[in-house]
């Protein structure tokens, strides 16, 4: 599981080279919360802190795509100026990779 | 038992969908129908679910907790625990939503109403932030 697991974030962080950058924007924020005590209480849960995935739009051939990352894009705030580069495979453009700005 | 005349006068769709699947739903247990029990007993037709968010920020980030409860006619009828055992919402909100569908109850739900849902396969509570327009 965690060999796969690791294929998965590996197949999914890196950016083909016949994959062409594309136009986008936020369109949304999820709020992802869980709400266990700071200490997990007795019952061994993780506790983790609250963190904000964007979704993202992208048009391609006059066509709109909704993207959300398969590798989690945890923010700590919800940041709509945020830079997020969105690159897809022209031949299946629901195919579709993102890269951090700094 | 319940008020079935009361539920002739309801409307006939009503639901809070508070989650976005409920298919591992298997049905009344005993817990439930001693819930419908007492919601019955005291003859509540109308109550209202609501909570508190407590944000706490740390060097690692927000902590969020929530306390939830039910109330009836401004009185705090049921106080649930969550902080220990998440599942406890879910189970509780699926109780809800069963009895507003059989007409046992008219929910008021705060927690929808703001744009909270609950993500069961990753067990999260998930709200959409938009941007602010100008």
């Amino acid at each position: 599981m965690i060999i796969s697991a690791i294929i998965y974030g590996t197949y999914y962080s890196s950016i083909p080279k016949d994959f062409i950058k594309v136009e986008n924007e936020i369109l949304y924020f999820e709020e992802r919360i869980r709400w266990e005590s700071e200490t997990g209480g007795n019952t061994g849960h993780i506790s983790m802190p609250t963190w904000y995935e964007p979704i993202i739009s992208y048009n391609y051939l006059d066509i709109k795509y909704m993207y959300k990352a398969k590798i989690n894009i945890s923010l700590d705030a919800p940041d709509f100026n945020k830079s997020i580069e969105i690159f897809i495979s022209p031949k299946n453009p629901e195919d579709a990779r993102h890269k951090l700005s700094e | 038992m319940p008020d079935t005349n009361f539920q002739n006068n309801l409307p006939k769709k009503f639901t809070t969908a508070s989650v976005y699947e409920t298919s591992d739903y298997i049905g009344f247990s005993e817990l439930d129908e001693n819930l419908k029990i007492l919601v019955s007993s005291l003859k509540v037709k109308y109550l209202i679910f609501k909570y508190e968010r407590k944000d706490k920020k740390t060097l690692l980030g927000l902590y969020t907790n929530f306390n939830f409860w039910l109330e009836s006619e401004e009185k705090k009828l049921i106080l649930l625990d969550c902080k220990i055992n998440r599942n406890t919402l879910y189970d509780f909100l699926s109780i809800l939503n069963k009895f507003c569908q059989e007409n046992i109850i008219i929910l008021d739900n705060h927690f929808e109403k703001d744009g909270y849902r609950i993500d069961i396969l990753k067990k999260q509570i998930v709200r959409k932030i938009y941007k602010e327009e100008n």
